[in-house]
């Protein structure tokens, strides 16, 4: 969901702040997380949590203090990015749950696993910065559309390769080229790592389910 | 875990949530100092953001509580 919500801010020339990033992912994790654990994992319950945590995090942009400058950030904070982001979390919910419950699909395998490659990616620039102390407005500047298309588009045709041949470890090992070459050698060896994890962690849920 | 012990953590959760999400922490502050927690923690001091997100994770726990005293029939 994050990576959806990012990919479109950039796009549409919103900011993406890395303080805002880890509330929304901490909300949308503990929305998702709660409801399935607690209630259940049918549509009902991923309807709910459609609702539920872009509510909650639009809730907290309404209450929390404006820390950052308005004029150099331009953020999701309007009323009616609320349904934006719905619609985001549905897909999301609806992409992986569709995957797990009904063991559909190709599309769905890559949609899941390269959206949340990329939202890795996205967290692992934005963290880098950080902690590199380049400062926010220049970060802000530095995060566009521009960045991160090829890389999404690389992905995607590595994932693709990977999931056709039903050997994902050669869509892995393509997108860690794919990312040495567009950014540094440390940079693909991450994406190698995140892109076989999460390999992993969906070949277990579909065995668990 | 009974119908009633969700029922009991759900409303007694959103009450706390509820307090740090929308009550000024003016308000907070003059109800008693220790409650809007200014302490530091791992080298950093607890703001007014930490609290409206505390609030809002408690308010988050609260909902699904009585979400499942609603489908636990």
């Amino acid at each position: 969901m994050n990576a959806i919500d990012m990919i479109y801010h950039l796009a549409t020339s919103w900011a993406v702040h890395l303080n805002y990033v880890a509330v929304k992912i901490t909300i949308i994790f503990l929305s998702v997380y709660l409801i399935t654990e607690l209630v259940g994992k049918k549509k009902e319950q991923g309807i709910v949590v459609s609702i539920l945590g872009p509510f909650m995090f639009y809730l907290y942009y309404l209450f929390a203090n404006p820390t950052i400058d308005r004029a150099v950030f331009t953020l999701d904070e309007q009323f009616w990015f609320f349904f934006l982001h719905v619609g985001f979390m549905f897909i999301a919910y609806f992409m992986l749950w569709y995957l797990i419950q009904k063991k559909q699909g190709m599309w769905n395998s890559l949609g899941t696993l390269l959206l949340s490659t990329m939202a890795f990616d996205l967290l692992f620039l934005m963290v880098m910065w950080r902690v590199q102390g380049i400062p926010e407005d220049e970060a802000a500047q530095m995060l566009t559309f521009g960045l991160i298309w090829p890389p999404f588009l690389l992905l995607f045709i590595a994932f693709f390769i990977g999931i056709m041949l039903n050997k994902f470890w050669v869509g892995s090992v393509l997108s860690s080229v794919a990312m040495m070459w567009l950014r540094n050698v440390g940079h693909g060896v991450y994406i190698f790592i995140i892109s076989m994890f999460l390999w992993s962690v969906l070949g277990w849920i579909r065995r668990e389910t | 875990m009974k119908r009633k012990t969700w029922l009991f953590i759900g409303l007694l959760v959103s009450f706390i949530g509820s307090f740090y999400e929308f009550v000024p922490r003016t308000v907070i502050k003059s109800i008693h100092p220790t409650l809007i927690m200014d302490i530091i923690i791992l080298g950093k001091r607890i703001r007014q953001n930490d609290l409206i997100l505390l609030g809002t994770i408690l308010l988050i726990f609260g909902f699904v509580c009585m979400y499942k005293f609603v489908k636990m029939k």
